[in-house]
C-alpha cells in the first residue's frame, strides 16, 4: 500500500503544481514508483508543467465515469520510467465528481504505486474536498507572505478536521537575502504561526519559471538550488534525517571574493 | 427578575435566548425584536436563537416571517421555540422548529441569568484562521494560540494561554467589567463590551511571553502588563 499525499495551500499561485511535479520526479529518480494526480478539474495544468500535454488522451474523469481503465489513462513519463501522471478533465468542473469517487481512484493508485501525489486546486470548496478525499497525508505549501500564511493556517485547520492529524508544510520561494534585510518573513516567523512540522524550504530560484515553461521539471535537470531542495525533501519523505540548510544566500561570485579577501 | 424588559436577550451557550413579553402586540413583534438586536452588534452573527414567545398564539406565517428576518439580518436560525400555546407549537412543527412548552435547563431548575464568572469553556488547541469560538454564558479559556483570522467571543472574560493574534470580543453582551488576558497580547482587534481597540501599527517582536491584560477604564480599552489579579474589579 503506497502513500497518498495531498499537496494543498488554500491560496493560488504558491507552487502546488510545481512541488507535485518536482517531488514526483525526484522520488521517481530515486527508484520509487510514483503517480501524480491533477485534482484541479477544469483548470488542469500538471500535464503542461510536466510537458506531457500532447499525450493526454484520457483523464481521471474518464476513469471515474467508467469510460476507460485506470491503466489506459495513466501517462508514463518517458524521461523517468517510474513516474506516471493522471491528468484532469479540462471541459468539466469540480462539482462533477464526488469525494467517494476520488477516494476509490486514489486507493486504486495507492495499491500500485509507492507514492501518490494529489495536486489540490486553490480554494476550500468542493475541489478541495475532492482532493482530500483519498489522501492520508498532507503537505501544505506556503510562500513567505502574510496572505499565503493566513490561508495556509486556515487550510491546516481544515485538513486536520478532515482526519489528517499531522500535516506538514513546505516554505516555497524563500529569498534569504530579503529575510536578512527584514523585507520578507523568515522561517521562524512562519513557524510561530503555523506550528506544525516543517518538511523543507525551497529557495527562490529563477530556474523554476524556465523549467515550468519548458515542461521539464527542475528535478530532472539536476543542480539548481531548488532542485537540490526538492531532493532533500524527497529523502525526508523516505524517512532520512536531512537537515534543512540556512540558505545563506551568497552568490558563487561573492563567496569567491570573500575567499580572495580572506587570503589577502 | 421582576421588572423584566419587554424583550430580554441573554446569552445561552453559543447563542441567544430571547424572551418576549406578552405585552407586545404581534404587529410590532418583528420590529421590536430587530430594534433590540441592533444594539447588540455584530458578534451575534450566525448564532442560534432560543425564542420564548410567552402564551401568545402565532401561526406558521408569523413564525416564518420571524425566521426569515433572523436569517436575513443576522444569519441566525431559531434553534428552539418556547411557547405556552399549543397552536404556536404546532405552527413551529410545520416549520420544523423544535418547540417546547417550558425550558428545562441542564440543572433542571428554572434559570437565573448566569453571572459572568459562572461558567468557563476551555479550548485545548490553537485556533487557526477561520475558527470561531463563541460562548455567551461565561468565560473562554484557550490553551493554545489564537491565530490571525480566528475569532473568540465571550460574554465574560477571555484568557489565552498562548499568543493572541486574532480578534477577540469579551463582555460581548455588554459587560464592561470583562477582561482579556493573554501571554502575548497581539490581537488584530480587541473588543470589550461596546469598546473597540485595534492593535498599534507596527508589530512588536516578542521573544517569550509577556502576559498582558486588557480592560475598560473610563469607556476606553487599556492594556497593561498582567501582574496579578489586582486591578480587576470585583463582581
Amino acid at each position: 500500500m503506497g502513500r497518498p499525499i495531498v499537496v494543498t495551500s488554500g491560496k493560488g499561485g504558491v507552487g502546488k503544481t510545481t512541488t507535485v511535479a518536482n517531488l514526483g520526479t525526484s522520488l521517481a529518480l530515486m527508484g520509487k514508483k510514483v503517480a501524480i494526480v491533477d485534482a484541479d478539474i477544469g483548470l488542469r495544468n500538471l500535464d503542461v508543467v510536466m510537458g506531457l500535454e500532447s499525450r493526454v488522451v484520457f483523464t481521471s474523469m474518464d476513469v471515474m465515469d467508467g469510460k476507460c481503465d485506470l491503466s489506459k489513462a495513466l501517462i508514463r513519463d518517458k524521461r523517468c520510467e517510474n513516474l506516471s501522471i493522471l491528468a484532469a478533465a479540462q471541459n468539466r468542473n469540480k462539482n462533477d465528481i464526488h469525494p467517494e469517487q476520488m477516494q476509490k481512484l486514489v486507493k486504486q493508485l495507492a495499491d500500485e504505486f509507492d507514492f501518490v501525489f494529489i495536486d489540490c486546486p486553490a480554494g476550500i470548496e468542493q475541489g478541495f474536498d475532492n482532493a482530500l478525499a483519498g489522501a492520508q497525508e498532507a503537505i501544505v505549501i506556503v510562500t513567505p507572505e502574510v496572505s499565503s500564511i493566513r490561508d495556509a493556517d486556515r487550510v491546516i485547520g481544515l485538513v486536520q478536521s478532515r482526519g489528517i492529524a499531522d500535516p506538514v508544510y513546505i516554505i516555497n520561494r524563500l529569498a534569504q537575502q530579503m529575510v536578512e534585510r527584514g523585507e520578507m518573513l523568515g522561517r521562524t516567523d512562519i513557524q510561530e504561526i503555523l506550528a506544525i512540522k516543517l518538511l523543507g524550504v525551497i529557495p527562490e530560484d529563477m530556474g523554476v519559471v524556465g523549467s515550468t515553461n519548458r515542461g521539464t521539471p527542475l528535478a530532472l535537470e539536476g543542480v539548481r538550488p531548488a532542485a537540490t531542495a526538492y531532493q532533500r525533501i524527497s529523502r525526508r519523505l523516505l524517512g532520512e534525517e536531512v537537515p534543512i540548510p540556512e540558505f545563506r544566500n551568497e552568490s558563487a561570485l561573492a563567496r569567491f571574493w570573500k575567499m580572495l579577501v580572506g587570503r589577502a | 427578575m421582576k421588572d423584566r424588559e419587554p424583550i430580554a436577550v441573554r446569552g445561552y451557550r453559543n447563542g441567544l435566548y430571547i424572551t418576549i413579553d406578552d405585552s407586545i402586540p404581534e404587529s410590532e413583534l418583528a420590529e421590536r425584536i430587530m430594534a433590540r438586536l441592533e444594539v447588540l452588534g455584530s458578534f451575534i452573527k450566525g448564532a442560534g436563537v432560543m425564542l420564548e414567545v410567552g402564551t401568545r398564539t402565532l401561526d406558521d406565517d408569523a413564525l416564518r416571517t420571524l425566521q426569515k428576518l433572523f436569517q436575513r439580518q443576522y444569519g441566525m436560525t431559531i434553534s428552539q421555540l418556547i411557547a405556552g400555546s399549543d397552536t404556536t407549537r404546532h405552527a413551529a412543527e410545520i416549520l420544523r422548529i423544535r418547540a417546547v412548552p417550558t425550558l428545562v435547563r441542564r440543572g433542571g431548575e428554572e434559570d437565573e441569568p448566569p453571572s459572568r464568572n459562572a461558567n468557563t469553556v476551555t479550548v485545548r488547541s490553537t485556533l487557526r484562521s477561520g475558527a470561531l469560538e463563541r460562548y455567551l454564558e461565561g468565560n473562554i479559556l484557550v490553551i493554545g494560540d489564537v491565530n490571525p483570522g480566528a475569532e473568540v467571543i465571550a460574554s465574560g472574560d477571555i484568557i489565552v494561554l498562548g499568543t493572541l493574534r486574532g480578534v477577540v470580543h469579551a463582555g460581548a453582551m455588554g459587560d464592561e467589567n470583562a477582561v482579556v488576558i493573554a501571554l502575548n497580547l497581539l490581537a488584530t482587534q480587541l473588543r470589550i463590551a461596546h469598546c473597540i481597540a485595534r492593535s498599534p501599527e507596527g508589530t512588536r517582536r516578542t521573544a517569550g511571553f509577556h502576559p498582558e491584560m486588557a480592560l475598560v477604564e473610563q469607556g476606553q480599552i487599556v492594556v497593561r502588563p498582567f501582574t496579578g489579579a489586582s486591578g480587576l474589579s470585583e463582581s
